[in-house]
């Protein structure tokens, strides 16, 4: 199980680090495209947004796994160890019900999308699409594990 | 609808993620209004789908870079040089160094670690007051908000169709006057505790030339930047991207104190970092959309217009609240909730769109130097290894400055518009 995961982990980190180096690159290539080879480049535009949109996705599993998603917790600190839990479990519940419908949601995007292509370079939508559910799920996977090791700590 | 900000409400008090706050309350109340969920997906997927908001990771990593490739301290040098022999001489450095950073990177709590973690050993070492240091640096980190390049002006320009350009140059004018503040802060403070002040070092013309020739690398940035949006060069993102490539080369090569194997942990970190801002811009874009269809803005404009149709009451009302939510809420949180909410609002009272997402800006850049919840507070504090309620008690002095040029902005729509109308003809 944790060697599953740490494989996830090793690849979603592998992924986020390229399409960062490629949205830099890529819109870089545009700046040279426009002043120096003088030619209009439609396609770096688009494939760097796609790249940013599958990285922040993918990112954001990372960010949870640190605990960086922030939120106003004044209050939450105030409550006692036990209320504290429950609290916790009940905004755990609550953010999951509120994944699956993103999930649920992203695939009957992905239904649509599979019948259209992009502006620029025709790439069919679902390819950017499938950001959606994929990082939805990391962040899932994160997010439970997150909260069972808040929920085993501080005993 | 009520119920729906209750649960908003009660997710949020209790340290529910602001991202998924957002999207919770928003999808919740779609989904009751049996609006097929392939919308919220594609929201999400919209808020993210978009060439300018690229800005905000590329900014995120070139601060990065410039805080561990030496770029930061060849421009605490530079300010060495150029203000530390004035009494009171590292609170200016600090402010001077701050005023430079800003210029680069786009964020106030980089610019206030970059700082805090260079000189408070140093400030420590010479007995200066360490509690009024860390609040000066808390305060002067703020300016990565206020003086272009700016993350969070690319989340307000882009949510609320203006042009990131001429925001950037909206914020140059306040942004040195904070720091012409700032800097009276700093010698007011020195002058009146002589004790803290009398390592004065004579200026020396030398030590300047010396220091600016090891800065001029790390100054390109801020000519690449500001210039190049200016110039009509490049897009605010295709000057991010000119940064952090410059950023690197002049880190690896000239500086050398960034090496390839490095790479991989910066990206990521800069990812990542990224992903926490970008991925509430993803959620409040189904949360601008709820507070839209349900027509808040033209509720509350009703409401106010009901009291007085003064620009002036109104902004007073606004920096009021600003404020107060800036204590408790992280910035750009509170610009992708507000922002959909006051803009409109603004409008109506006949304020210019521009001139009031400065306002925002400035309000909320305060609101990262006030307790409880203030991020450059809370950066400065920490590398002080002092607790948030000392650094707190001595921040009256400069904060009353940025205050002050709070109100003069407000006030004075000139002094956010000047740049913009002659620079880039706004209007």
């Amino acid at each position: 199980m944790e060697k599953t995961v740490n494989i996830i982990r090793k690849i979603i980190r592998f992924l986020v680090i390229i399409f960062f180096i490629y949205m830099v690159l890529a819109v870089f290539y545009q700046v040279l495209g426009r002043y120096i080879f003088s030619y209009k480049l439609g396609a770096a535009a688009e494939t760097a947004t796609f790249a940013q949109i599958w990285m922040i996705l993918l990112a954001s599993g990372i960010a949870m796994r640190k605990n960086m998603h922030v939120g106003v917790d004044i209050l939450l600190r105030k409550l006692s160890v036990k209320n504290q839990k429950i609290v916790i479990t009940a905004s755990t519940i609550i953010i999951m019900v509120f994944l699956i419908m993103v999930l649920k949601g992203s695939v009957q995007l992905i239904m649509v999308g599979a019948q259209s292509t992009s502006p620029a370079i025709s790439v069919p939508m679902w390819i950017p699409y499938l950001s959606v559910p994929i990082g939805i799920v990391y962040i899932m996977l994160e997010l439970m594990i997150l909260t069972f090791t808040k929920l085993k700590k501080k005993n | 609808m009520a119920l729906i900000s209750i649960l908003f409400i009660l997710l949020l008090i209790f340290g529910t993620p602001i991202v998924f706050s957002l999207g919770i309350a928003a999808s919740f109340t779609l989904v009751a209004y049996d609006i097929p969920l392939a919308l919220v997906a594609q929201r999400i997927y919209g808020g993210l789908d978009k060439f300018t908001i690229m800005a905000i990771p590329f900014f995120i990593l070139t601060g990065i870079i410039m805080e561990k490739g030496g770029i930061a301290k060849r421009i605490i040098d530079l300010a060495t040089a150029l203000v530390g022999w004035i009494t009171g001489s590292l609170y200016l450095v600090a402010v001077v160094a701050g005023t430079g950073l800003a210029a680069i990177s786009g964020s106030g709590s980089a610019d206030t670690a970059a700082m805090s973690s260079m000189m408070l050993p140093e400030m420590k070492k010479r007995n200066y007051n360490i509690d009024f240091a860390a609040a000066i640096m808390a305060c002067s980190g703020s300016l990565g908000t206020i003086i272009p390049p700016s993350i969070m002006m690319v989340v307000l320009a882009t949510i609320s169709n203006q042009s990131v350009g001429a925001l950037f140059l909206a914020g140059i004018i306040p942004g040195l006057l904070c720091t012409l503040f700032l800097l009276m802060s700093g010698f007011i403070r020195a002058k009146t505790n002589i004790s803290e002040s009398k390592d004065i070092h004579h200026f020396s013309f030398i030590y300047l030339i010396k220091t600016f020739i090891k800065a001029i690398p790390a100054l390109t940035l801020p000519v690449i930047i500001v210039g190049g949006i200016v110039g009509g060069i490049f897009t605010p993102t295709e000057a991010a991207s000119v940064a952090v490539i410059a950023g690197l080369l002049i880190s690896l090569f000239i500086y050398r104190e960034i090496k390839f194997k490095d790479l991989p942990d910066i990206i990521l970190k800069a990812a990542t970092i990224a992903s926490t801002v970008m991925l509430i811009i993803a959620t409040a874009n189904i949360f601008s959309w709820f507070i839209a269809s349900q027509q808040i803005p033209q509720k509350i404009s009703d409401f106010m217009l009901g009291f007085s149709d003064s620009k002036i009451w109104f902004l007073v009302n606004v920096n009021l609240l600003l404020l107060l939510i800036g204590m408790f809420m992280e910035s750009i949180s509170a610009i992708l909730i507000l922002v959909p909410v006051l803009m409109p609002v603004a409008i109506a009272f006949g304020v210019d769109p521009l001139h009031f997402g400065l306002i925002i800006i400035l309000n909320l850049s305060i609101g990262m130097i006030t307790p409880p919840y203030g991020i450059t507070l809370f950066v400065a504090s920490s590398i002080a290894e002092r607790s948030i309620i000392d650094v707190s008690k001595k921040l009256m002095l400069p904060l009353s400055m940025m205050l002050l040029v709070l109100i003069l902005a407000t006030y004075f729509p000139k002094i956010a518009l000047y740049l913009p109308t002659t620079l880039l003809g706004y209007k």
